[in-house]
């Protein structure tokens, strides 16, 4: 058998003449979210401020290293020193920052997010000290922000695929026990044991089987396996060996969503390179085992990330779910055993394969081991892509890691759409799937929307199911009609025509769904309306009774007043009125004509005139 | 394991417990059908014996114990000792929530109406709408699965609003409508097109509430490929897709099977009939041949064909200058004198393929034994290149349909399945969903070229040379290398066919399907060797197709003048209908059979026809014969079925139903009338009988078993005509084509067929037409054999380059360029070679003018009204604006306009609803709800109407009578506007009451607002205003604290009637407008009649308004119901309102 030693030892000696590097090294964060933010610019004034100064340094464009808040991220790293990281760098400041390396020889001091090295450094904090990433523990994130995921030689010189040739070495179903006995449960969502999905595909008997890796990451807000693929694709890939050896799949696919270029683009390069190196084909790496992986573009149907869906979808067929059993492991990609898992759930493989179950069951908790990503979002300080152990408390993960939010906590939506509201009560509950499923909600792949005292609860639950019942693939009538009866009833509700008997009919209705809809999307469609209800039960009583929306969002229930005493006159919410309600002369309180005011907000959004306290313009609610 | 329909009986029987009872089933079934065959109900909509499970709608759930949750009973597999509960309360209240949901999308509000049965006894000209708005509006009103199911799981309240989807109704394909609006989604439709028919035209489009029916990517029906079969149309569980010429028939009768007599494949058929007539047709679910299938012309065109207009029902015979309708006897009398006394070449009868085999025998019977001649002769020829030496040989060998479906390889030779066999298509796309191999031999694209890998392309007539390489490689044992220059020659690529003989040779069952024109164009006997050599290959099934329902039988039966039945010779063989039309006999006496094969009546003394309909030329006699429907008899398929064609309707003779009589026994009057020998036949079975006896291989009774032909003699092939061919030349192809049947081309009398001949006129490669100058639709003159023939050019991408098409139907008129054909339907031969010019200036370069235009222009008279504005403003209810300066000065609240949509229409009255002096317009409310309100719905604004007079009838009472409430439903609620208006003028509190059984059909709340004191609605379902029938009116006033001095109320009949009833107790005088009553609106016609106070009046002359407290209502209703069925007739005829 051929092995990649060879290769790795090469690709060893770069990576250390990289960290010890004798040229400066310069590293850009330029995931989705570091290009969001501006990276490119940032780049393109790097290289332009190099080209200049005839500096002979390298840049090197990074995933993302997590705290997304923090894009654009810029590291220096001169011969000698650690590495140091920068935030929110803007074009614009990159001649100072760079200056302070390249001409004055100092540290810049400013935007100073912390460096990399093992003991202090001038002063500045640790890099992983960082409030947001001290509590965090990376084993499928380790590479993101670490290695440039075009190139494959940075993840062979991190250990890359040691756990896949490792593993043939091994008979299938010891690797079976070692994923067994490290506890991992599918990442997707569902939480199924991966190990007993996998024994069921294997034990199916077929010329045939498929691995499809399910990178159809829909749901709003969640982008933990898109980064994952960015920052470090070869991981995920590598999962896929690791698994289509262990079911004795034959072919693999990415179904991926179109929506994602950089990562398909990162996906595509990084198979090619595998190609080169043998790892995919036929007999890999002189093996028994043979294996192709293609990818396949999702036109970006929410439901498509359902298995069945995504299944008809690779086939050609219209994404729409199917009743199960049969279930894929027994009868799926063209009725062939097709055993479809998660980005996240293949990217950890390699770890666990290459630590030990032991290792990895370590973090997590009785029944729910090892660590989880989540995408950490909404009316939170910081905010960003984050993994840590499972059982990790609510409140450590908003609080500790994402900082809390400014406006006062109110509820955390996990899960996503299909998720549930979980609020104050449920802070010290821990994340895991028994936990999350006690209370109604459910871990899903990993979204995290942190909503504040300005988030009214019934608007929330009406964009979600807005949200599910637009992409409803139609076929079965409680999620294609059922859905559409909630969100009219939220309507009326938000809109001040709620009645009492309206939360009855919204329980009912989303029973039925629950209980009486095909697949997982209609399912579990109701999830945020049943939380909602259940813990935020007096939001939408204020609503129906009141006629009150707290947060002062439904707009057909707020108006806007402003307070003469407060007011200065400063005329700023004149000038961003657009239908000209506000109106009265600078340094004189102003005037509002709420017959012409279409409760737009951007008064309230851009009158900042506290200097007595809180603000001239206010919302209030209620009749 | 996905469960699968269970077929074989030697299945595995398990045990199982179903409501704690314990039952057994095969194995490997679902739930659903195990609770099926034990006889318990499990509610579903979207599951289909045929189809695979959905779960789509939900119903279906069960308990299962060891099973989370509520699993479906459909997709679900037994297992043995499963333990299933059907109807716990918590099921009940599932399906109830479910069913719920359903009619929230579907106007269901007929279902949830406390009035529905009174409305149903009392309302009944309401179906026939273009847009159901609910159940009595609904095509399927009785038949509706859901309909069904709501009743029985007694949902009488919908507690969610009902949304209405707004699309616009399709109307436009020839045989079916569509109307999404009332689509429950359930896909059967879907899955019927896709999984049993391999079409996949229809798919679901878009998602979440957006999710419909239809083709992909936006296009129509007919550019997705659709076959028009009708398998979506007969799975479609609710309304939403109908038959267009039997939609308004209601519940049929009863249904009868028999065979479909269109061609050779012989379908089984179900045959609804309704009121003694048939009324629709079905398919059979027959495992031999169709297996539920059908095509367009079997599963749409039968009740049309045999209840035309055009048919000719009596006999006819020529009188000086005229035709003159005669008895039977006389008609009789005259042509049996004729016959007397005549040589034996001087009399041609000319037999029609299409005749059932007891016609065929007494024909030939006839001429031979009462006319001793041997001048018979059939079409049946042309469809028999080769002549029947070749296709006796053929009929000999192993022809099968079925085997289509189980064989592994498959060679499909120029057929294009989509409109013709195309059973035979469904048959091969199920083989290749089990992994077949198609080879297509075809110089043009069709429907199964697009399913194969191996298209082989041949230049047109090269096919039968392909078709004998391939034979050549798969029987000749050991592997030949192929001849370049024999492959050359056929202009297909070699690589090509190689990797098609590769293909084939792995194969174990082989089929070949030869379309007819290939064997049409096959100019030496290429195909005829080719199939009988590989018929000596093993497990090897042919199936060569051809026009002509009986040709099989016509030749087995002596109709061609040479054979006798059983096939043997005759040495005189007497005239031949090819004698008679290249000029070399000319009999005085023609006698045809069901079959008109000249334009123009052919030289000779006495013509007879014997037909369904009458030929395009004069004739001196004419019988009417029996359609299909109207006698029983036998009918021969291609692989030698003796099947049974079921006689249907037996109406007693008369004016309308005429004196058609079946041919054996017309033939068995004349032989009578001459005093000639005949077998006294009383029944077609008796002519069977005797058929069995003179030719041993034919049953005495229909068999269904097929039947080789058992030759004792060979007959000589007959020598093929050489291909003409030009030095630089088109391929002309005259291809065997059109929907004929017993002589005509049925889209003359279906007009629907019509728009699928798409094929009509030259066809040609777009690129030859470029080529050449010439734009699609340009007249074209063809050169030929020294002949001139211009016709129509049309782009077809079909066609290869090089080649024009042209079809040489068997069936004369029809079409109107066909006659300039006539030439080319001469020729001998089907292949020859011409040339392609341009007459007259191309229109290649000109912009074709908008159709819409023309038709303004013809239709513009002297005094025509142009429509200013017609507009759909709720479902089936139309805006109308016309320009009518006179009529808009004069007209006054409560008047009325008549008005006829188009020359020939019947007189329409409608209410005023509103008008405009100034501008001369006036706007009424129209429901679309019979033929010419069809019409009016298809009007555009800019079109002109003929006919627009009024104002007519006697203005609305206004005066100021203090308070007084208008009621309005349906169109009411526009014409009671200006009387609403006027009484607001003249100084009353006016309230406003519009009634409707859902929002989405109410309107115009607007306009009533500034009149009215208050606008009060009132809906069947509740969705806004009060819930609930106008019987609720009391109450409603008394909620409201409305006390009406008057009531006024405008709309249905029936809504007149209960609002009178209620206020008749509150003793509140009420005002009833029986406008929607009447037809003539001058007090000629007596339709509007009614009792008023004792005393008889007319609503057109002495109203419209009356008390509704002195009308006799029960005697208007009964009246009312009088022409019921006349009025479903206009809505069935193609050609009248078939597009609504």
């Amino acid at each position: 058998m051929k092995t990649l030693e060879a290769q790795r030892d090469r690709a060893i000696q770069a990576w250390h003449e990289l960290e010890n590097n004798a040229r400066p090294l310069i590293y850009v964060g330029a995931g989705s979210c570091g290009l969001a933010a501006g990276a490119a610019e940032v780049i393109e004034a790097i290289a332009g401020y190099l080209a200049e100064k005839r500096i002979g340094a390298d840049i090197l464009k990074v995933g993302c290293i997590g705290p997304c808040y923090l894009e654009p991220l810029v590291d220096v790293q001169m011969p000698g020193n650690p590495r140091i990281s920068y935030a929110n760098v803007t074009p614009g400041l990159v001649r100072e920052l760079l200056d302070s390396f390249f001409e004055k020889g100092d540290v810049y001091q400013h935007h100073l997010v912390g460096h990399f090295g093992q003991n202090g450094f001038k002063g500045a904090p640790k890099f992983f000290e960082h409030a947001m990433l001290a509590r965090q523990v990376r084993v499928v994130l380790r590479n993101c922000g670490v290695i440039d995921p075009d190139n494959v030689d940075h993840y062979l010189a991190r250990d890359g695929y040691r756990a896949f040739e490792k593993c043939l070495s091994m008979r299938w179903n010891d690797v079976l026990d070692a994923i067994k006995n490290s506890g991992i449960r599918g990442r997707g969502g569902a939480g199924f044991p991966t190990w007993r999905k996998w024994l069921v595909c294997r034990d199916t008997e077929s010329d045939t089987r498929y691995l499809i890796c399910n990178a159809d990451e829909g749901d709003p807000g969640a982008f933990m396996n898109r980064s994952l693929i960015e920052g470090d694709p070869h991981s995920v890939l590598e999962g896929m060996l690791i698994a289509a050896y262990t079911i004795g799949a034959s072919e693999g696919f990415v179904y991926i969503r179109a929506e994602y270029p950089l990562a398909i683009e990162r996906l595509r390069s990084a198979i090619a390179r595998m190609r080169e190196l043998g790892l995919l084909g036929n007999r890999i790496l002189g093996s028994d085992f043979s294996f192709d992986i293609k990818i396949k573009e999702g036109a970006g149907a929410f439901v498509c990330g359902e298995e069945t869906a995504l299944i008809a979808s690779i086939e050609g067929r219209r994404g729409m779910p199917r009743t199960r059993p049969p279930f894929p492991a027994v009868e799926g990609l063209w009725g062939r055993p097709t055993i479809i898992n998660n980005v996240e759930t293949l990217g950890t493989l390699p770890n666990i394969i290459r630590n030990g179950a032991e290792w990895y069951s370590q973090f997590g908790t009785e029944t729910s081991k090892g660590t989880k990503t989540f995408s950490l979002v909404g009316k939170v300080r910081r905010t960003g892509l984050i993994e840590v152990p499972l059982g990790t408390t609510l409140r450590t993960v908003i609080y500790d890691v994402g900082g809390g939010s400014v406006k006062g906590f109110k509820a955390v939506q996990t899960g996503g759409p299909s998720g549930g509201c979980l609020g104050e009560e449920f802070l010290d509950s821990p994340i895991d799937y028994e936990a999350l499923a006690a209370v109604g909600s459910i871990m899903g792949s990993g979204g995290l929307i942190v909503l504040d005292k300005n988030t009214c609860i019934v608007d929330t639950a009406k964009y979600f199911l807005n949200f599910t019942q637009a992409e409803s693939c139609g076929k079965c009538v409680p999620c294609r009609v059922g859905t559409r009866h909630l969100v009219g009833i939220l309507e009326r509700i938000s809109q001040g025509n709620g009645e009492i008997s309206d939360l009855a009919k919204l329980e009912r209705l989303a029973l039925t769904i629950k209980g009486g809809a095909l697949c997982g999307l209609g399912q579990t469609a109701p999830n945020p309306v049943l939380t909602s209800l259940k813990y935020f039960r007096g939001e939408f009583l204020a609503h129906i009774i009141d006629k009150r929306c707290p947060a002062a969002v439904c707009r057909d229930l707020v108006h806007y007043r402003i307070i003469k005493d407060k007011c200065t006159g400063c005329q700023r919410c004149v000038k961003v009125c657009p239908t000209g309600a506000i109106t009265g002369p600078r340094s004189e309180a102003h005037n509002l004509d709420m017959s012409k005011c279409i409760k737009c907000r951007s008064c309230y959004e851009i009158c900042r005139f506290d200097a007595i306290a809180g603000d001239a313009i206010v919302i209030e609610s209620g009749a | 394991m996905t469960p699968r329909p269970i077929r074989a009986k030697d299945a595995r029987t398990i045990a199982i417990e179903i409501d704690h009872r314990m039952v057994s089933c095969p194995e490997g079934v679902s739930v659903l059908r195990a609770a099926e065959l034990n006889s318990i109900f499990i509610p579903s909509l979207c599951s289909h014996k045929d189809l695979s499970p959905f779960g789509g709608c939900r119903l279906c759930v069960v308990e299962i114990a060891g099973m989370r949750g509520y699993p479906l009973a459909c997709s679900t597999v037994v297992g043995e000792g499963m333990k299933i509960l059907t109807d716990t309360t918590t099921l009940r209240e599932m399906r109830r929530e479910i069913l719920e949901l359903i009619l929230s999308e579907h106007p269901s509000s007929c279902l949830v109406c406390g009035e529905r049965e009174a409305c149903r006894e009392n309302v009944h000209t309401v179906r026939k709408s273009g847009v159901s708005t609910g159940c009595r509006y609904c095509p399927n009103d009785g038949q509706c699965e859901l309909q069904t199911l709501v009743e029985r799981l007694g949902v009488t309240e919908i507690h969610y609003p009902v949304y209405y989807r707004e699309y616009e109704p399709e109307h436009e394909d020839a045989f079916f409508d569509r109307d999404y609006n009332i689509c429950i989604l359930c896909g059967r439709c879907v899955r019927m097109c896709q999984e049993v028919r391999g079409t996949s035209v229809l798919a679901f489009k878009y998602r979440g509430p957006k999710t419909q029916v239809g083709p992909a990517f936006g296009r129509t029906h007919v550019e997705a490929g659709c076959e028009f079969c009708g398998a979506c149309v007969s799975v479609c569980p609710t309304g939403t897709l109908a038959d267009k010429a039997s939609k308004w028939d209601g519940q049929p009768d009863g249904l009868v099977v028999s065979t479909c007599p269109f061609c050779a494949l012989g379908c089984q058929i179900e045959l609804h009939h309704k009121d003694g007539r048939l009324s629709r047709v079905h398919p059979h679910s027959d495992p031999e041949i169709n297996d539920g299938q059908l095509c367009v012309r079997g599963r749409f065109c039968l009740p049309e064909t045999t209840h035309n207009h055009a048919r000719a029902r009596k006999p006819v015979l020529k009188r000086g200058r005229y035709l003159r309708e005669v008895s039977w006897p006389e008609a009789l009398e005259e042509v049996a004198s004729r016959l007397e006394n005549l040589k034996p070449e001087e009399i041609l009868m000319i037999v029609s393929p299409d005749l059932t085999n007891e016609s065929l025998y007494a024909a030939q019977k006839f001429v031979r034994s009462c006319l001793k001649s041997n001048s018979i002769d059939s079409t049946a020829r042309w469809a028999l290149p080769g002549g029947p030496g070749l296709w006796a040989d053929l009929f000999s060998l192993p022809i099968s349909i079925r085997s289509i479906a189980h064989a592994d390889s498959i060679i499909a030779v120029g057929l294009d399945s989509r409109f013709s066999f195309s059973v035979a298509g469904v048959e091969v796309r199920r083989a290749l969903k089990e992994g077949a191999t198609l080879v297509t031999i075809d110089p043009r694209d069709s429907n199964l070229a697009r399913y194969t890998r191996h298209w082989l392309r041949p230049l047109p007539g090269s096919e039968g040379a392909v078709l004998r390489i391939l034979a050549e490689s798969l029987v000749g044992g050991a592997r030949k290398r192929l001849s370049r220059t024999a492959v050359d020659s056929t202009g297909v690529d070699k690589r090509a066919l190689e990797k098609a003989v590769e293909a084939l040779v792995s194969g174990k069952d082989l089929a070949v399907i030869v379309g007819p024109t290939a064997f049409a164009v096959d100019s030496n006997h290429e195909i005829g060797k080719a199939l009988l050599q590989l018929a000596k290959r093993e497990r090897t099934t042919i199936l060569p197709l051809f026009q002509g329902a009986n040709t099989r039988g016509a030749l087995e039966l002596g109709v061609f003048g040479e054979l006798l039945p059983g096939l043997a010779k005759v040495k005189a063989r007497g005239v031949s209908l090819a004698d008679v039309v290249e000029g070399r006999a000319k009999p005085k006496v023609l006698y045809l059979v069901g079959e008109s094969p000249f334009f123009e009546r052919p030289e000779c003394d006495y013509v007879i026809a014997q037909d369904i309909y009458r030929p395009p030329f004069e004739v001196d006699a004419f019988f009417p014969a029996a359609s299909f429907a109207e006698a029983e008899g036998t009918l021969t398929n291609v692989e030698g079925r003796v099947q049974q064609i079921v006689k249907i309707e037996d109406l007693p003779d008369g004016a309308s139903t005429g004196y058609a009589r079946p041919d054996w026994f017309i033939f068995g009057a004349l032989a009578e009338k001459l005093g000639r020998a005949w077998p006294p036949f009383k029944d077609a079975t008796q002519v069977l009988n005797e058929i069995n006896e003179k030719v041993a291989s034919f049953p005495a009774s229909p068999d269904r078993r097929p039947r080789r032909l058992q030759l004792t003699t060979r007959i000589p092939w007959e020598k093929p005509h050489a291909a003409t061919s030009g030095p630089d030349g088109h391929r002309l192809i005259l291809e065997p084509g059109g929907f004929r049947h017993r002589g005509i081309d049925m889209s003359f009398a279906v007009e629907g067929l019509s728009e699928l001949a798409l094929e009509e006129g030259f066809r040609l490669h777009p690129d030859d037409l470029k080529e050449l100058g010439i734009a699609s639709g340009d007249t074209v003159v063809l050169g030929v054999d020294g002949l001139d023939v211009a016709a129509p050019a049309k782009a077809d991408p079909d066609c290869p380059r090089g080649a024009v098409y042209v079809h040489r139907p068997f069936a004369y008129g029809g079409l109107p360029h066909r006659k300039s054909l006539e030439p080319l339907y001469r020729l001998r031969g089907s292949l020859h070679s011409a040339t392609v010019s341009c007459s007259g200036p191309s229109h290649a370069q000109t912009a074709a003018r908008p159709a819409s235009a023309d038709r303004n222009a013809e239709s513009r008279g002297p005094e025509s009204y142009r429509i200013v504005e017609r507009r759909m403003i709720v479902p089936n209810l139309h805006e109308f604006t016309v320009e009518a300066p006179q009529v808009a000065m004069a007209v006054r609240p409560g008047n009325f306009v008549i008005l006829r949509p188009d020359e020939t229409g019947e007189r329409v009255p409608l209410s005023v609803a509103d008008w405009d002096p100034k501008a001369g317009t006036v706007t009424s409310i129209f429901l679309q709800v019979g033929a010419s309100t069809a019409k009016l719905a298809r009007l555009r604004p800019g079109d002109t109407i003929p006919t627009y007079a009024g104002p007519l009838g006697k203005e609305a009472e206004i005066a100021n009578f203090g308070t007084v409430l208008c009621i309005g439903g349906c169109y009411g609620i526009g014409s009671i506007y200006p009387v609403a208006r006027a009484l607001h003028e003249a100084g009353n509190t006016v309230y406003t009451l519009l009634e409707g059984r859902s929002r989405y059909l109410l309107y115009w709340q607007e306009r009533f607002r500034p009149i009215s004191a208050r606008v009060i609605e009132l809906t069947r379902d509740g969705s806004t205003g009060y819930k609930g029938h106008i019987s609720r009116l009391a109450e409603i006033l008394t909620l409201e604290k409305i006390n009406p001095d008057r009531i006024i109320v405008n709309g249905c009949t029936f809504l007149m009637m209960r609002t009178s009833d209620v206020t008749r107790e509150l003793g509140v005088k009420t005002i009833v407008n029986m406008n929607p009553i009447m037809i003539d609106g001058t007090g000629m016609c007596g339709v509007c009649r009614l009792t008023v106070a004792g005393k008889t009046r007319f609503a057109c002359v002495d109203g419209p308004d009356f008390d509704g407290h002195e009308v006799d209502w029960e005697e208007f209703l009964t009246r009312r119901k009088t022409y019921n069925p006349e009025e479903v007739q206009p809505l069935r005829r193609s050609g009248c309102a078939s597009h609504y």
